[in-house]
């Protein structure tokens, strides 16, 4: 799996529990390829009708790439997770400069603890499903 | 009937008329200049002498109203070099041999000196091996470089950051160096004599110290090793002193180390085969006049020195805005001659030297003379236009014509070599060069120069004008006894909370260590120090002060693998 530490267990590890909890089936690393570029969406989940494109960010650089991702694949929303208020404060007005179409339910510029905060806000409470969590590590495999 | 009296030829008005239509160019087409082949072989009658008279007597009625110039149209020869149009919308060229002489353009702002010069440049730039170009406040003659780029002209910009300068290192004669270092750092300093005295006796001994009088030609003292050297002589006079100290500090302060710490830096004979802009807005009036005054001065000396006479011009140099810098106000230390002279030597040396100036404030007669072409734009002042058009030879009626019609890119020129000496009107048109170059691009301009050899001084790298001492903590004896660089027990345990609780702020490890607050705090940055951890910064929570997430390294995974092994065995 690309990406340090940071950016899969401490960022995506509990985005995904989380969407899991809530019932959604995830998918680290999905492929997608649309008209003139390709690339790997961090996370994806499918929950009832809602797509929801995951992406962790350490820096505001890749974000106009983020949102062709999101595009190409349909989502129905965008979650870009970022480490600090400082980084997602730059994540957002790179999204605002970005040209394009964005999801329908809009782009989510959050650090970690918001973005928690708002999905667990923002979707049905769902029964919950344990991931498969490494038992010496800790750590999603 | 009895024929119609011939109108005479010599001796009456029509002789007037001729001289004046000729002295004001009114018999170019070729009906007049039939008219005036007949009248010279004596077939004039009336209607000839009507074809001479009614231009005459119309230019005439023009000139009294106001509607005509009072200067006469040049004729230059083949041109080599276009300076714009005539009053009838011809092109007026010279010849680029004709520039040698230098070239002194005037006016106030907005008069167009800019336009002109970028004008000249542009058809300059390709046809002359070296090119410096002075833009001392603005940001403008940069964007000539994608249009010089087209004409396969690589033209540098460099930002008074990127230049790369030891005003110390000679070349050529040492002693003759020495003398116009000194020159120029009582020009920049303006320092008092006994100071002046001191500084000759300093460089003295570094030249010595460094071997540069006994041929050593790749390591040379800098500016930061001068400073040093006065801080270290206690026992010269202290006011000159401390004078030395505190203007060298603070140019050395603007100048920085990252330009001007080095042991061996790009030599003016190098820069004079590039074309390049000195880009020079932002740096201290200090800093401009001794980088430019240095490769000036020293550019000009050695091909004085050098003895070359009468050779092509291959280096042109602009001083775009240089009142300052070539104002007479500041003192020279009377061991060289000064600008204005040696303005007057380089004529034969293949330098041109152009000079654009607001006014004539400051600069010195001597200068004026060697700047022998000269360019009046749109003046502000009402002494500015009566010495600089005596200086022109401008007429009453020309001069009465500037004043009141001079405007953007209209300029009254006066060459200094040529066959016209007359003043002529020309007009320039306005360039329209889009701003495109951007920093980066300005960056990417100077690798050009990467080239050219570079001895840095790194000893100077974090140089201060005070003397600093370095303090460091000591560290305590516990720490000293720790066995190189292996975690302590309680370290131990901090990381095992950590491999086993990843991904938590850090202050929910000590309870999970079972150790106090502060003691995990100290643990932790140690551990950090160590390289068993890496602390990285997330907000965790909806608010408050981010937490810090500790990842373990490969250094704690081999720790505790090492471990698990050894406990098996």
């Amino acid at each position: 799996m690309r990406g340090g530490f940071l950016h899969n267990h401490i960022l995506l590890d509990p985005i995904e529990d989380l969407l899991m909890q809530l019932g959604a089936a995830t998918r680290r690393e999905h492929y997608v390829r649309s008209a003139g570029s390709a690339g790997f969406i961090d996370l994806t989940a499918t929950l009832g009708q809602h797509r929801i494109a995951c992406e962790a960010e350490l820096a505001a650089d890749r974000v106009s790439s983020d949102l062709r991702k999101a595009q190409a694949w349909a989502a129905t929303l965008l979650v870009i997770v970022v480490p600090t208020r400082r980084v997602a404060q730059s994540a957002q007005r790179a999204v605002n400069a970005a040209p394009g179409t964005r999801p329908v339910g809009g782009v989510w510029v959050l650090p970690l603890g918001p973005a928690l905060t708002r999905l667990r806000d923002c979707f049905p409470f769902l029964p919950t499903s344990k991931g498969n969590r490494n038992k010496t590590t800790g750590w999603r495999s | 009937m009895a024929p119609k009296p011939r109108p005479k030829f010599r001796g009456d008005d029509l002789w007037d008329d001729l001289v004046y239509g000729v002295t004001h160019d009114l018999f170019e087409d070729p009906v007049s200049r039939a008219a005036l082949t007949a009248a010279h072989y004596g077939e004039c009658d009336e209607e000839i002498a009507n074809l001479i008279r009614n231009p005459v007597r119309r230019a005439k009625t023009r000139e009294q109203l106001g509607l005509d110039d009072p200067f006469r149209i040049p004729r230059l020869g083949k041109p080599e070099l276009i300076l714009g149009q005539d009053a009838k919308s011809r092109s007026v060229g010279i010849s680029r041999s004709w520039l040698n002489a230098g070239l002194l353009v005037t006016g106030n702002t907005g008069s167009g000196k800019t336009n002109l010069i970028k004008f000249l440049l542009l058809q300059m730039a390709a046809s002359v091996e070296g090119l410096w170009a002075t833009d001392l406040y603005k940001r403008d003659l940069r964007h000539l470089r994608p249009v010089l780029k087209r004409a396969g002209v690589d033209l540098v910009i460099l930002t008074p950051r990127r230049i790369r300068r030891n005003i110390l290192q000679p070349e050529g004669d040492v002693q003759t160096h020495m003398a116009v270092v000194l020159d120029t750092l009582q020009r920049a300093l303006d320092l008092p004599p006994r100071a002046v005295t001191i500084l000759r006796t300093a460089l003295h001994d570094l030249y010595t110290q460094f071997g540069a009088f006994g041929g050593v030609r790749d390591a040379y003292p800098t500016l930061y090793d001068l400073f040093e050297y006065v801080r270290a002589a206690t026992k010269v006079n202290a006011p000159a002193r401390l004078a030395i100290l505190d203007r060298l500090g603070a140019l050395l302060i603007s100048l920085t180390p990252e330009v001007a710490a080095y042991r061996y830096a790009w030599r003016p004979n190098d820069l004079a085969g590039h074309r390049i802009v000195f880009e020079m807005c932002g740096a201290s009036e200090q800093v401009k006049s001794l980088l430019l005054g240095d490769l000036l001065f020293s550019t000009l000396y050695r091909r004085v020195q050098g003895g070359r006479s009468n050779s092509t011009m291959d280096l042109v140099v602009v001083l775009e805005d240089a009142q300052r810098l070539l104002s007479t106000g500041s003192g020279s230390s009377g061991d060289l001659p000064p600008i204005e002279e040696l303005a007057g030597l380089i004529r034969g040396m293949g330098v041109s030297l152009w000079a654009a100036c607001q006014s004539l404030d400051g600069l010195s007669r001597g200068l004026r003379a060697n700047l022998a072409t000269k360019v009046m734009c749109r003046l502000g002042a009402a002494g500015d236009y009566r010495e600089f058009g005596a200086d022109m030879g401008l007429t009453a009626p020309q001069l009465q014509w500037a004043r009141l019609n001079s405007r953007p890119g209209v300029a009254i020129t006066q060459l200094a070599e040529g066959p016209w000496r007359q003043p002529f009107i020309i007009k320039t048109p306005e360039l329209k060069i889009p701003p495109v170059v951007n920093d980066a691009e300005v960056e990417e301009s100077t690798k050009a120069l990467e080239s050219l050899r570079l001895i840095p001084a790194p000893e100077f790298a974090n140089w201060t004008p005070y003397q600093t001492v370095e303090v460091t903590q000591p560290k305590k004896a516990s720490e000293d006894s720790e066995q190189g660089q292996a975690p302590t027990s309680g370290e131990t345990r901090y990381l095992r909370a950590v491999l086993d609780h990843p991904g938590r702020p850090s202050s929910a490890y000590a309870s999970l260590a079972k150790m106090g607050v502060q003691r995990a705090i100290r643990i932790r940055q140690s551990l950090v120090e160590k390289g068993y951890l890496r602390e990285h910064t997330v907000a965790t929570g909806g608010r408050g002060r981010n937490a810090i997430v500790l990842e373990p390294t490969a250094a704690t995974e081999r720790l505790f693998s090492e471990n698990a092994q050894g406990g098996k065995q």
